[in-house]
């Protein structure tokens, strides 16, 4: 029995979308990335439902990477943990006490590691003549340029071949066309 | 502002401050002059399109020309693929080369004829799986949980899973766990039942 090719390949990272206020949660879908033959598949799934939203490598005009600190405040919350109950295990003379903190601390330094190890966040952003959309998937900045490695070829052989010199040039122009704009219409 | 320009306008994702081209495609992480965060902007060719305008039909000026289905007064100037009604330029929309009508591109995305235009999906492989497990936890539960998850993987097989290719392994999955806990409630009423029991 022969297996069909896949249509889509997943890209790496998965990230969560968060819908709610800042202390309050309403929704939390779980977000991953796909790439098929012409475009980008970003995979919203919440419960038992997925929803799909496509970026097509033609239309795909920017991607924005954003350093966030939250990899750096959540080393910081898992550290507290860390140090009461190792402090607590070390204060402690029963010893199916002793190791339980000690396996409490060790938990919390395991995901305080797992966080080091996937190294710092970010939030990305695709952009589109008619959109800006949030990437969840591409948390940190090491996934989020290593599926910028893997789509990057794709994208450019979509799009018409213009050097990234020009490509400035063009929006510097446009750039200072948009500030110039109010004072023409004035005059 | 213009469309044009404004679609070529990158902002920062964080104060939304307009950044300057030099700021692009440096490959490494650069300051946002307003917010002062790092960011990471790579922009490609497509930056430069202009948006494409939307084609006007053009009105009926010969009597006895073909005139489109939905707009009686406009010259037709292509056929739906799909239900060969003739279209004005307003109406002809086009789909992976395909040119349908508005009609048949809102039944084609009802009974997810194109694949393009499918933005949702209910997964009732997961569904079945749940079910199946799920009400093991309380054991009792299980008497409800697995003919639903059977029900589910019986009504539910043929329905297409996730786009990304996903199998019909967590059918599969629920369909043994789900059968194998009603043989296990089946025994367990065979044992009650028993002469030797009582």
């Amino acid at each position: 029995m022969s297996s069909t090719p896949k249509e889509y390949k997943k890209l790496p990272g998965n990230g969560t979308r968060r819908i709610g206020t800042w202390f309050f949660t309403f929704s939390r879908s779980f977000c991953s990335l796909w790439m098929g033959a012409d475009h980008l598949l970003l995979v919203d799934r919440t419960g038992f439902t997925e929803t799909y939203k496509r970026f097509y490598f033609r239309d795909i005009q920017a991607i924005i990477i954003r350093k966030t600190n939250s990899g750096a405040i959540g080393n910081f919350l898992l550290v507290i943990p860390v140090m009461i109950f190792g402090a607590a295990a070390l204060s402690v003379a029963n010893l199916p006490g002793r190791i339980t903190l000690w396996i409490m601390a060790g938990m919390f330094a395991f995901f305080q590691l797992l966080n080091l190890i996937s190294g710092p966040t970010c939030v990305t952003h695709i952009k589109t003549a008619v959109q800006t959309e949030q990437l969840p998937a591409w948390g940190r900045i090491r996934t989020a340029r290593k599926g910028m490695k893997r789509i990057r070829p794709f994208i450019l052989q979509a799009q018409p071949e213009i050097p990234i010199d020009e490509i400035k040039a063009r929006l510097a122009e446009n750039l200072s066309r948009q500030f110039q704009g109010p004072a023409t219409d004035a005059t | 502002m213009t469309p044009a320009a404004d679609s070529s306008l990158v902002k920062c994702s964080r104060c939304q401050t307009l950044l300057s081209p030099e700021l692009f495609n440096i490959g490494d992480l650069i300051v946002c002059p307003s917010c002062q965060k790092l960011l990471d902007i790579e922009v490609f060719p497509a930056i430069l399109n202009t948006p494409v305008t939307a084609n006007f039909p053009e009105p009926i000026l010969v009597e006895g020309e073909s005139s489109c289905f939905y707009h009686p007064a406009k010259k037709a100037s292509m056929v739906c693929e799909s239900c060969g009604r003739f279209l004005c330029a307003l109406c002809d929309l086009e789909l992976n080369g395909k040119h349908v009508c508005p009609a048949c591109l809102e039944t084609g995305q009802k009974k997810a004829k194109f694949k393009d235009l499918e933005n949702t999906r209910v997964l009732y492989d997961r569904i079945a799986l749940i079910a199946a497990v799920l009400p093991v936890l309380f054991i009792w539960t299980s008497i409800l949980g697995a003919p639903f998850a059977i029900y589910i993987v019986v009504r539910y097989w043929n329905a297409p899973c996730s786009i990304t290719g996903r199998s019909r392994m967590r059918f599969v999955v629920a369909a043994i766990l789900a059968g194998a806990q009603l043989l296990g409630w089946a025994l367990v009423l065979l044992k009650v039942l028993s002469p030797h029991h009582r």
